[in-house]
């Protein structure tokens, strides 16, 4: 019990009279132990190991963590736009006032928040654009091509004014560094580099993975880098020794996406069936999602209320407590009139600054906005039920 | 364009090409341009300092007078100025976004019948419709009925 995390403890201690019933039930079973055993000592170490390591008191104890509730998601607009599918977008994080998406038709545009109305289209690309990424600390948009570039776009002129060459194949992600002037990138040719912003010269190139790569993410302190790509694994980056720190090869499949948590110091990671959050800045396991059955996961977002979202490539939409892993939402996305039946996938996904609004970039080549509904509340609208599995714990 | 489209068993690694030192050509997309990096200056920070700049102000002023009391109330002549233009936002928002009641059209009895002609206009609903499909967009409809007779 010692090793309990505080909120879980409080859980405890506030259903502890509701239990009285199973606790004398255990005690009994314990009494019986304890008159078949004959020595004081053997007596003891079957009480602690019972306390401890027993199916019975762990999948008690899973019970006990009751999830938080949150309200339902329900689709609020759907934008038609692009020519081909939506496959990055970001939000604006520092005004919130607007949202980029870049698409397979190669042009990246910028949407208006509130309207909804088209802003502004960048053409620049030759190829899909993959990733994208709004810097905090300057007025500029990075983006990620299938044409082997990221493109360095100020947000003043509204035109690209950077390209940082030298990746061999297409770039699939790029992310800036929240504290230095660096921003990291990668894709197929299986190395994420770091590129100096205003030089455009490539700092250091971090070989290890051994698939293309799909995403990175940079944090502030050690391990600066995170990514994940297609040979199953997650490696945190050490860049001053300029190798990998810790690899996670947890996941059977491609991991298709990492996210960040907005306050805790963790992430979340994805492949087929299976969402996995990981403490940082050791990287060990902290939660197994109930995702069994989600089908290919290509998307994840959480948002600072502690809510997971993944989107699956079938349609799917899974919305998880990130605490405890409980899928409380299962929804499918609606395709556009006229699509196609494999035109119904989701590629993208954020939540905005406030974390009130979903957005999301689809196969059907749709933006669709997603909000949570104000009038729902825990009686009428519960969610899923609560039926944690022995595998889906919080450690 | 570039060849990371077409499919291959396996795509060129980075990781082979991370030794390579560089050689004395120097290509035109690498030359510098842009030499300066520019930051974003955030409005609330502007407004922080400037709050605190008040507050260091009034503590140095106050070396007799109690300093507490002076902060209180530049804190709350802000809090007033804050109000105030919140309250001044609010109204504009209200008078941009109140719509005025509309004024009911003088219609006549006929559009309330059953078969009357804005009841049963079938092609008013469907003008505008988004469908996924290129070839079923109004324009290309267009554009083929008018090349094919």
């Amino acid at each position: 019990m010692a090793t309990l995390p505080t909120h879980l403890q409080q859980e405890l201690n506030d259903h502890k009279a509701t239990l009285k019933n199973f606790n004398t039930a255990t005690e009994d079973i314990l009494q019986k132990n304890m008159a078949t055993s004959k020595s004081l000592a053997v007596r003891e170490t079957s009480a602690a190991s019972f306390d401890n390591h027993s199916a019975l008191e762990r999948r008690r104890q899973l019970f006990m963590q009751k999830p938080k509730w949150h309200a339902s998601w329900k689709l609020h607009t759907v934008i038609n736009g692009h020519l081909g599918w939506v496959r990055c977008v970001a939000t604006d994080c520092v005004s919130n006032k607007w949202f980029v998406t870049g698409s397979n038709d190669t042009t990246i545009k910028v949407w208006d928040m509130s309207t909804n109305k088209l802003k502004l289209t960048l053409a620049g690309h030759a190829m899909g654009v993959r990733g994208l990424a709004v810097s905090k600390r300057h007025p500029y948009m990075f983006s990620a091509s299938e044409d082997k570039l990221v493109k360095c776009w100020d947000l003043e002129k509204n035109a690209a004014i950077r390209d940082y060459y030298g990746h061999h194949s297409g770039v699939h992600t790029v992310a800036i560094h929240p504290t230095l002037d660096l921003i990291a990138s990668a894709g197929r040719d299986s190395v994420v580099k770091l590129w100096d912003i205003r030089t455009k010269e490539a700092v250091v190139t971090l070989v290890g993975h051994k698939g293309p790569i799909n995403k990175v993410y940079c944090l502030p302190v050690d391990p600066q880098i995170v990514s994940c790509s297609t040979d199953a694994t997650v490696i945190l980056w050490d860049i001053i020794a300029g190798k990998g720190m810790k690899t996670l090869t947890h996941h059977k499949r491609n991991v298709r996406d990492l996210a960040l948590h907005p306050n805790e110091f963790s992430f979340a990671s994805a492949c087929t069936d299976d969402i996995r959050s990981w403490r940082l800045p050791e990287g060990s396991l902290l939660t197994n999602f109930a995702s069994q059955e989600t089908g290919i996961i290509n998307t994840l977002s959480i948002n600072e209320d502690g809510v997971l979202f993944a989107g699956s490539d079938n349609g799917a939409m899974s919305f998880y407590d990130y605490k405890s892993g409980h899928l409380y939402q299962s929804t499918m996305t609606r395709a556009t009139k006229g699509s196609l039946e494999s035109e119904k996938g989701i590629l993208t996904s954020t939540f905005d600054k406030s974390g009130f609004t979903l957005i999301t970039g689809e196969t059907d080549k749709s933006i669709k906005i997603w909000k949570q509904s104000v009038e729902s509340n825990p009686t009428d609208d519960p969610g899923l039920p609560w039926n944690p599995m022995s595998s889906s714990q919080r450690f | 364009m570039s060849t990371s489209h077409r499919p291959q068993l396996e795509s060129r690694s980075g990781a082979k090409a991370a030794g390579y030192t560089s050689t004395s050509i120097e290509h035109a997309r690498s030359l510098p341009g842009h030499k300066t990096i520019k930051y974003r200056v955030t409005e609330p920070d502007v407004i922080r300092s400037e709050d605190e700049d008040k507050i260091m102000i009034a503590d140095e002023n106050q070396k007799h007078k109690n300093t507490e009391d002076t902060v209180k109330k530049v804190v709350e002549t802000n809090e007033q100025d804050t109000t105030k233009s919140l309250i001044k936002i609010s109204k504009e928002q209200r008078a941009k976004y109140s719509v005025s009641k509309p004024v009911p059209k003088n219609k006549g009895w006929r559009s309330s019948t059953t078969f009357s002609r804005n009841r049963n206009d079938k092609s008013k609903g469907e003008k505008d419709e988004y469908v996924n499909n290129i070839t079923k967009s109004s324009y290309h409809q267009d554009f083929i009925r008018k090349i094919t007779k």
